[in-house]
């Protein structure tokens, strides 16, 4: 939702650097007509954005407003602009209508690639642009410099957090804001809302890594064939139950034979120790510490080398029996 | 379009898989108030230390079973091994393993 809405606004925001370069035909028209008045920068995607909607059915308002701004054309543009002014009247029409659709998903492409270097790629498309600017007016060729100036600001503004709180050193994790943060950085401007947004994202992020920390550290507690073997969460889930289970009945088991009719005997030296072991474990659950409890990947759990509470929990439970 | 309502859905019924899971395997971890709320990473944390206690209060008990309760341990795995094979989707298996014979002891705890 409000990546769409971030888009969006991006779109509009990017649409006036990054249009230019991409429709040199639809351009054809335009710089030589705002030459003398107003940076085409700004001028141009308000008028192809009027132009838009009537671009494709109405043949005859496009042909009007071409054949009208033909004059300057021919006097000011380098190839096509010729082309155009040898071809009679309606041929232009046409390539104004097949310029315009590809228009919007670049500035698409530029927001969620946000750093790429001033547009290399379509070199003879670019050529044309340039040489269609650079003939029309010295101050069309700020145009470049502005789309450059916007970039840096804003490649250094999403990749900062990440390296500011310095949490997430691992690649992956660096990867993904790269794509949704420009997004949602563009989308409100207030710096202090930024911030926060950055600080709960990045808390979230932590939580979120704390999270799968835990289910790779209860997967090495339970035993599977191959001990290493790849376990989705919800199959560590579902077996770290069977496996609890099948301990908890694995105890009833024992104690059983050597007293057969007591049932409370089997529960009531652990309940001390277990609400011991509740008791520690408000603590230290999100620490780091918990991570040495588990000894690497055992296929059986008979011997394991326990450090902190659980110990603890068994030496009262012991001497409890 | 109906591919991203189809992944959607899809992701949501997963998620609720892993939620359910959460939800059984709480069940299971013996807590104060029996009923206290516990985060997900609490769950997790709480269920490893609940398994380290069985396990080593299984060590502390056992003498000469020890041997025995490997050989259950191999039926454990195995059984395991072979649920994974079959149906990793766990669907068929939601309403069996959660509530065991002596859950409702730790729900008295």
């Amino acid at each position: 939702m409000s990546s769409d809405d971030g888009e969006a606004l991006l779109m509009e925001e990017q649409h006036p650097p990054r249009s230019s370069p991409a429709s040199p035909s639809v351009l054809q028209p335009d710089p030589p007509a705002h030459a003398c008045s107003t940076p085409p920068d700004h001028a141009e995607p308000r008028a192809q954005d009027t132009q838009e909607p009537g671009a494709t059915g109405a043949e005859t308002d496009s042909r009007r407003s071409s054949s009208s701004r033909s004059p300057h054309c021919t006097t000011t543009d380098s190839r096509r602009g010729s082309s155009s002014a040898s071809l009679p009247a309606h041929i232009p029409v046409i390539s104004l209508a097949h310029s315009k659709p590809p228009l919007p998903p670049l500035p698409l492409l530029a927001a969620l690639h946000p750093a790429p270097p001033p547009p290399h790629g379509p070199a003879e498309l670019r050529l044309a642009q340039l040489s269609c600017l650079t003939g029309s007016s010295p101050a069309a060729a700020l145009l470049p410099p502005a789309f450059l100036q916007t970039h840096p600001f804003i490649s250094s503004s999403f990749l900062m957090p990440p390296a500011g709180f310095g949490i997430f050193s691992n690649a992956r994790m660096k990867r993904r804001p790269s794509t949704h943060f420009e997004v949602e950085i563009r989308s409100d401007g207030p710096p202090q809302k930024l911030a926060r947004r950055v600080f709960t994202n990045s808390r979230e992020r932590w939580r979120q890594q704390n999270v799968n920390g835990a289910f790779s550290e209860l997967r090495k507690l339970i035993p599977t064939h191959p001990p290493d073997r790849k376990l989705s969460k919800n199959e560590i889930l579902r077996l770290a139950m069977k496996y609890i289970d099948f301990l908890e009945q694995l105890l009833n088991d024992q104690s059983q034979p050597e007293e057969t009719g007591q049932h409370a005997h089997a529960h009531t030296p652990s309940t001390h120790s277990l609400l011991l072991l509740t008791a520690s474990s408000g603590s230290s659950c999100y620490g780091d510490t918990d991570s040495e409890e588990s000894t690497g990947p055992r296929a059986c759990s008979t011997d394991p080398k326990h450090s902190g509470e659980p110990i603890l929990a068994l030496t009262v439970s012991g001497g409890q029996r | 379009m109906t591919r991203k309502v189809f992944t959607n859905t899809r992701e949501r019924w997963r998620q609720h898989n892993v939620n359910t899971a959460f939800a059984e395997l709480r069940k299971l971890i013996p807590t104060h108030p029996p009923e206290k709320k516990l985060s997900k990473n609490e769950i997790l944390r709480l269920a490893m230390r609940y398994i380290n206690f069985l396990v080593t209060l299984l060590e502390s008990q056992g003498g000469e079973p020890s041997a025995h309760s490997q050989a259950a341990l191999l039926t454990l795995l195995t059984g395991n091994m072979q649920n994974l094979r079959t149906d990793r989707t766990w669907t068929s298996d939601t309403d069996p393993p959660s509530p065991g014979s002596s859950c409702d002891s730790s729900e008295a705890w």
